[in-house]
């Protein structure tokens, strides 16, 4: 908790006041629109779930060129389960390196772009049964490639899919001998919304599920499963390129690869978002 | 700026709901996998559980003392026996717990017991009597565990001493599951162990009639991590608690054309590594091939030998070959026959504990026994031949 409020903190410090630029995705979901190439945003993700655990990534976007768009951040990952999922405590641990790249491809009634990208591991990323101290590790990277699609009125309500392919590992080599059955190649469909219900103020939400492959953990089994991984809340427009959000969600986090992944049991986090533009 | 609040409180109160559905829900949080071998699900509490205690011609014992192993970590739970001989417990889980009932002038008695959910009772019948019974507590000792540790098979032999004893029997728990022992006359203990994956603790409850005692009060702790480049699919271990038993592992491949037992080691797929005829096992069949299909697994009962009965134990777990993780345990399963390998496969000289299951691509599964009879196999004629 102390590190996501500092990193909150540095956001507030660093940035200057700017021009605010349009922030269109949902929680979850990129938009298919790419950022002007003089525009760009910083923003913080932090979500909490029960126990004081939570996960939580600090990134800057900027547009490129005529219909690119560029992110970059760090994101960490450090979860104990309260409860025991087939009688262990869980922990997991990842610090990721994220860099993903947006291209616009069409821009009519309907935007698409292609959206491609990877979760850097920095070190291993670990699944540990506290129970019996053996972990499980994906190594590596985990590319992911996504098609986002908008339709609606920018100003008005915008809806946006996102068919998306995250390369999970198939098998993460483990410390107990037999290696354990990670989420694989994983296709999720995802769909989201931004209703705006006041000149400052939007509902955002998203949701997405596993077509093929798995996203979660079955707590009576310890297996990888399929689970709805979904994010909803109120987006505030604080002026001077400010926005605040606050939402409930189910995803472990906004990067490419962990907006995908659920959490077990759809048990639910609150999540706070802060942006600033210019 | 006019703000219309009847557009947007629904969204406003959809969201409130939501964070405080977040505030309130279960504590996983997002989750990456990781490897099995939790201690399972907590089982639930019975209401309770009582224990009468009587003599072999059905007479009630009052003030006898039964003691009920309710936690790994030095608890006892005691209670006396009243004027009807019963003494009742309240609130325990519904799984297995080492029990002793001490009187004076009996031999303690020793058993595990199976606690079920809708409660119930034990009888304990008393009826070893003694000419003089302890006046001191049981003193044990117990050895240092690493000095017959099979890190490869992921076994351990605990053993020791216990002084002051009136009974032939103590119980061992071993990450809290009891397991009956027997006790030497020279007051000697000595049992073999499967090791689960991590921490494995062990403690002695024995009793007599002054005190029952769990040794030592912190649990001796033996750790065991499988082998690196364990190259392997799955491997079945055989276990038993009589030294001078000589059961047999048999395993059989998928189209049950194949048979491996201690008279022809080796098939296609796997050995098993050898053939234990005067200690506790272990005996291992190792696959080293990914064979889909469904293998069979058999103990047979060759030989009883000074033994009237023994129990054996079966686990199987998968190698770094496997597509999976996967431990598990079956038996203990007591043969109180023998017969030298005689066919048919069936009880109760011989017992089936489970059937594995292999993919194609490496996946191991474990199922119930199915009815295919097993043939002998190339080497029956051999059979005798031990």
């Amino acid at each position: 908790m102390w590190r996501t409020a500092v990193v909150l903190a540095a956001v507030a410090v660093v940035l200057t006041a700017g021009t605010a630029t349009a922030q269109m995705g949902t929680w979850d979901i990129p938009s298919a629109t790419t950022m002007d190439r003089a525009d760009s945003q910083v923003f913080s993700d932090a979500r909490f779930f029960e126990g004081e655990n939570e996960t939580w990534g600090l990134f800057v976007r900027g547009g490129f060129g005529d219909n690119g768009e560029a992110t970059f951040g760090y994101f960490d990952w450090e979860v104990t389960g309260e409860d025991a999922i087939n009688g262990a405590v869980r922990r997991s641990d990842m610090n990721a390196v994220v860099a993903d790249v947006k291209w616009l491809l069409h821009d009519g009634g309907m935007r698409i772009a292609l959206r491609g990208g990877a979760d850097l591991e920095v070190g291993d990323a670990t699944g540990t049964n506290t129970a019996t101290g053996g972990s499980a590790f994906m190594k590596g990277a985990i590319p992911t490639v996504s098609l986002p699609i908008e339709f609606g009125n920018p100003n008005g309500i915008l809806w946006i899919l996102e068919p998306k392919v995250v390369w999970f590992d198939t098998r993460m080599p483990s410390n107990v001998g037999a290696p354990v059955q990670s989420f694989g190649t994983t296709v999720i469909i995802g769909g989201g919304v931004r209703y705006p219900v006041s000149g400052n103020l939007t509902f955002v939400a998203d949701a997405a599920y596993p077509v093929d492959g798995s996203n979660s953990i079955d707590v009576a089994t310890n297996t990888v499963t399929e689970e709805l991984a979904w994010s909803a809340g109120v987006n505030a427009d604080l002026g001077s390129g400010w926005d605040v959000g606050v939402f409930a969600t189910t995803a472990a986090g906004p990067t490419p690869a962990t907006s995908a992944i659920a959490a077990p049991d759809q048990s639910i986090g609150l999540g706070i978002n802060v942006g600033k533009a210019w | 700026m006019r703000v219309h609040l009847s557009r947007y409180l629904p969204f406003v109160l959809l969201t409130a709901v939501m964070v405080l559905l977040a505030g309130c829900s279960g504590g996983y949080g997002p989750t990456l996998p990781s490897p099995d071998g939790g201690e399972g699900p907590q089982p639930p509490t019975t209401d309770q559980f009582c224990v009468n205690v009587q003599t072999s011609d059905g007479s009630p014992v009052a003030n006898a003392y039964v003691y009920i192993g309710v936690s790994g970590q030095g608890e006892l739970a005691r209670a006396q026996t009243n004027a009807d001989g019963r003494a009742c417990f309240d609130n325990l889980e519904t799984r297995q717990y080492g029990l002793t009932t001490a009187a004076d002038g009996w031999a303690t008695d020793h058993r595990i017991v199976s606690v079920p959910a809708e409660g119930g009772s034990e009888t304990v019948v008393l009826d070893d009597p003694v000419a003089e019974s302890p006046t001191e507590c049981p003193v044990v000792t117990m050895d240092d565990p690493t000095t017959d540790f099979n890190e490869q098979a992921g076994t351990a032999v605990i053993s020791g001493t216990v002084q002051n004893a009136d009974s032939d029997r103590v119980i061992i728990e071993h990450n809290g599951e009891p397991t009956l022992t027997s006790l030497a006359s020279d007051g000697s203990f000595s049992q073999l162990f499967f090791l689960a994956t991590g921490v494995n603790t062990f403690q002695v409850l024995v009793g007599n009639a002054a005190c029952t005692v769990r040794y030592p009060e912190t649990p001796v702790q033996l750790n065991w991590t499988p082998p690196e480049g364990s190259d392997f699919v799955f491997r079945v271990t055989l276990t038993w608690n009589e030294g001078t038993s000589d059961p047999d592992l048999h395993t059989w491949a998928p189209d049950t054309s194949q048979h491996s037992s201690y008279h022809n080691k080796a098939i296609t797929g796997g050995q098993l590594d050898r053939d234990d005829t005067e200690g506790f096992g272990p005996e291992n069949f190792t696959a080293t091939e990914v064979q889909p299909g469904r293998w069979r697994i058999a103990i047979n009962s060759y030989d009883l030998d000074e033994a009237t009965s023994y129990a054996t134990t079966v686990r199987v777990i998968t190698g770094g070959l496997a597509a999976n993780s996967l431990s598990r345990t079956y038996g203990p399963h007591t043969f109180t026959t023998d017969n030298g390998e005689g066919y048919p496969v069936q009880s109760p000289n011989w017992w089936r504990p489970v059937d594995i299951i292999v993919a194609a691509d490496g996946t191991v599964s474990v199922a119930s026994p199915d009815g295919t009879a097993l043939p002998a196999g190339v080497s029956a004629s051999s059979v005798s031949a031990k």
